[in-house]
């Protein structure tokens, strides 16, 4: 049962907040099997901010370049066409993402959690030798953005729900279904639906919570529910969600990784953090 | 012969088998003796087990683990009351967990971490920061 209509929520929401248009146009561009990358750096050059992340992207330890990467086109030689859609798509969304920002919410512990999300999803998909690994940042990035609307367009409800989430002993998404007749990870998934970004990213994002209700994309949704596990174990856990959430193990043994592996995974996400989170600041 | 994790490898182990990286690429062949450094550039380069000689200088380690005092370990067993402490992935976390909360006693997630103080990124040695308390046990 549905205490609040969520379609209108998501409607009213995505009428308001338009797609850069800046990001289709690199995604054509990209795509267009006569376009060159010039015709691509030029586009992103149009837009400094833009410029000047990708720069800092491309010289972060991630890509360990051994020399200093200074102009827009070498950056993306390095960063790909594939993975630059994704970044560009994050970046664009986490600007959308930025005007919920409100006094409810700590906005600073709730990009921490998403940003330390998606390094650590990165770095699993990394581990396990998945190729273009920036769609598994993206969405762990974007994972909880339905914590965003609840406790923007709800706030009616939020006061009781966080009262019930103080307590801890029941997982968040469980007590936002009994208040609601929804959680964050579906509205979150609604969101990005409605903005056209691909199905990789709503799935996983939508089923980061019950990994095993996800009927595709199950090992990107699984990532992201363990890296979400993980990010929450290293104390970087959000305000609304203060707790680890409980973990589903058989996406664990889908994901497939050694044991062994997790410590250096645990480091791995720890180095990743503090350069990710520079490219925030 | 056996192989160990990383962290349970010491200074003095002699490799039984080519170390390697995560891509598979080799950093330090077979018969070569381990030295600190060794296990830095190991850890740098994301090896997470190696292949040793001889297996009685692995057990040594275990008994070192977590004698985490009783308030840290109740924090940290509040932060994970959603989860089963039996199931092994969240007992690894769990365990690190603790030595990180040892770590920052007070800190509690609030405040950025000191990004800003930090020098330029991309020196490898600063990879295995954070992580030299573990080796100045031995």
């Amino acid at each position: 049962m549905a205490v609040v209509d969520l379609d209108s929520i998501i409607d009213s929401e995505s009428q308001i907040a338009s797609f850069p248009a800046i990001v289709p146009r690199i995604h054509k561009a990209v795509d267009d099997p006569r376009g060159s990358m010039d015709t691509v750096g030029r586009i992103i050059t149009e837009d400094p901010a833009l410029s000047a992340r990708l720069l800092k992207v491309a010289n972060s330890s991630f890509y360990t370049s051994p020399f200093p990467v200074k102009s827009i086109s070498r950056a993306l030689t390095m960063i790909g066409t594939k993975q630059l859609k994704d970044l560009v798509t994050a970046i664009y969304t986490v600007k959308m993402c930025s005007k919920y920002a409100r006094k409810q919410i700590d906005m600073d512990s709730f990009w921490r959690h998403s940003i330390a999300c998606g390094v650590a999803a990165r770095v699993i998909a990394t581990a396990k030798r998945i190729m273009n690994t920036e769609r598994f940042y993206l969405a762990g990035l974007l994972h909880d953005v339905g914590h965003l609307i609840i406790y923007t367009k709800l706030v009616k409800h939020t006061e009781e729900l966080s009262k019930r989430c103080n307590l801890g002993k029941e997982p968040v998404y469980k007590l936002e279904r009994e208040l609601l007749g929804f959680d964050h990870a579906e509205v979150g998934g609604r969101l990005l639906k409605k903005w056209q970004l691909p199905d990789e990213l709503v799935g996983p994002v939508m089923y980061h919570h019950t990994p095993s209700q996800a009927p595709d994309f199950q090992m990107e949704t699984a990532i992201i529910h363990v890296a979400e596990i993980v990010a929450s174990s290293m104390l970087y856990s959000s305000r609304i969600e203060t707790k680890v959430p409980p973990l589903d193990p058989a996406a664990w043994d889908l994901i497939g990784t050694p044991l062994s592996a997790v410590p250096t995974i645990l480091e791995q996400v720890k180095v990743q953090f503090e350069d990710a989170v520079k490219m925030f600041s | 012969m056996a192989i160990i994790r990383i962290l349970d490898a010491a200074p003095g182990m002699v490799l039984a088998a080519d170390a390697q990286d995560m891509s598979g690429r080799m950093l330090l062949g077979a018969g070569k003796e381990i030295t600190a450094k060794h296990l830095k550039t190991f850890r740098t380069w994301g090896v997470t087990e190696i292949d040793v000689q001889d297996s009685a200088e692995g057990e040594k380690r275990a008994a070192v683990d977590t004698k985490a005092d009783e308030s840290v370990t109740k924090q940290a067993q509040e932060h994970f009351c959603q989860n089963d402490l039996g199931n092994p992935l969240i007992a690894e976390l769990f365990n690190n967990c603790i030595v990180q909360m040892q770590k920052q006693p007070q800190k509690k997630s609030s405040v950025k971490p000191e990004a800003d103080k930090k020098p330029a990124r991309r020196q490898l040695p600063q990879s295995s920061r954070g992580q030299v308390s573990r080796y100045g046990r031995r």
